[in-house]
């Protein structure tokens, strides 16, 4: 953003003006798309049933937003799955607790222009 | 030749469309062209305010279209400079007082005998703002460099493109340089990266524009502000005059004059 501020060791400040920019585009791109929260939600139940047919889905922790990349909008839907798998020594309530570290991400572009 | 319609629109209100329909009117009739600015700001009319032309409104635009009277009747004739007209808002009745057919068919009578017809557009994306925007060859979109007037704007761009018209043109207005060599207000280039149409001038914030409304002189009319000066420059970008858009900047401390070294 501004280089001699960086250098000089002011980087860790947030400027307004850049947060100003990450929540307008996010905003922007949530209006464009024309995905409203109660149309998010739906996608997203729809989306955990889904992929639950396959692998077991940590359903409190699912997530789903509208991101933009370029000229498209995307839905993007962030899907904790439990981790099946025990480490050795690990008892089996252990490995549920720990919950696995991939995502998988579901995306479906909406017309953005 | 038939005339240009410009309508001067930004969904947000209070941004500036009325003061830079009066100034971009004001500069092009300075330049020897015959300029009307027409309000349409129907119910909330300030555009007679603000070119100092109040006292002298005898028809409005509601007058002409209803056929009380003739369009020649209902101008104003700004006395200071003689190319430049205002017709006026009416202030009794409201936006719904006429349609979209009508506003196309008096700005066609208009064309006829004027360069350039600037439509001030009010606040809103309803019926005021589609009258505003049916007639229009040109449309300029007016955005401060705040989140709201952004947010407004790309709604109004996103409407205007499914009316099927050209991709309208930007003013950023009241821009502040201090703050922005601060990291505190919404830079040129990322306002330009999010609304992603072309740029036709910047405006920087200036009291003269106060002082100006106070006596009803739009800041166009004299040489003495950096707002003025703005609104000319657009004025000649508007005629297809290739100007510049300068470096806005205020003296401000050895580090941002640094930083504003190291950004370009």
């Amino acid at each position: 953003m501004n280089v001699l501020r960086r250098l000089l060791g002011k980087s860790d400040i947030e400027y307004s003006a850049q947060t100003a920019k990450t929540r307008l585009t996010t905003a922007i791109a949530q209006d464009r798309s024309e995905c409203s929260a109660a149309t998010l939600d739906m996608i997203k139940q729809t989306v955990v049933e889904a992929v639950s047919k396959h692998v077991e889905v940590d359903d409190e922790c699912v997530r789903l937003s509208i991101a933009r990349e370029g000229e498209t909008n995307y839905v993007v839907a962030n899907i904790p799955i439990v981790n099946g798998r025990r480490l050795r020594n690990q008892s089996r309530r252990e490995s549920i607790v720990r919950r696995g570290t991939c995502t998988t991400r579901a995306v479906l572009s909406a017309n953005a222009k | 030749m038939a005339g240009t319609i410009v309508t001067i629109t930004s969904g947000k209100g209070g941004v500036g469309k009325t003061t830079t329909t009066a100034n971009i009117g004001v500069a092009l009739a300075r330049s020897g062209q015959r300029v009307v600015c027409l309000d349409a700001d129907i119910g909330l009319r300030n555009l007679d305010v603000v070119m100092g032309l109040e006292d002298r409104i005898v028809y409005d635009l509601i007058d002409v279209i209803e056929g009380r009277a003739r369009l020649l009747q209902a101008l104003v004739k700004d006395k200071r400079m003689p190319d430049l007209n205002l017709l006026p808002a009416a202030q009794e009745r409201d936006k719904s007082a006429i349609t979209d057919k009508q506003m196309c068919k008096l700005c066609d009578d208009l064309k006829k005998d004027f360069d350039w017809v600037l439509i001030d557009s009010p606040a809103g994306i309803e019926t005021g703002f589609k009258n505003s925007v049916a007639p229009a060859d040109q449309i300029i979109v007016v955005v401060t460099p705040e989140v709201s007037s952004v947010r407004d704007a790309d709604r109004v761009v996103g409407l205007v493109e499914a009316m099927e018209k050209l991709a309208p043109k930007l003013v950023i207005n009241r821009l502040r340089p201090a703050m922005i060599n601060r990291g505190e207000m919404l830079d040129v280039p990322d306002i330009l990266e999010i609304l992603a149409i072309e740029l036709l001038g910047i405006v920087p914030e200036d009291e003269a524009v106060i002082t100006s409304t106070n006596k009803g002189t739009p800041v166009a009319m004299e040489d003495r502000s950096m707002s003025g000066a703005a609104y000319l420059r657009v004025a000649r970008r508007m005629m297809g005059e290739d100007v510049p858009i300068p470096i806005m900047s205020e003296s401000s401390g050895l580090l941002d004059r640094f930083s504003r070294w190291f950004k370009r």
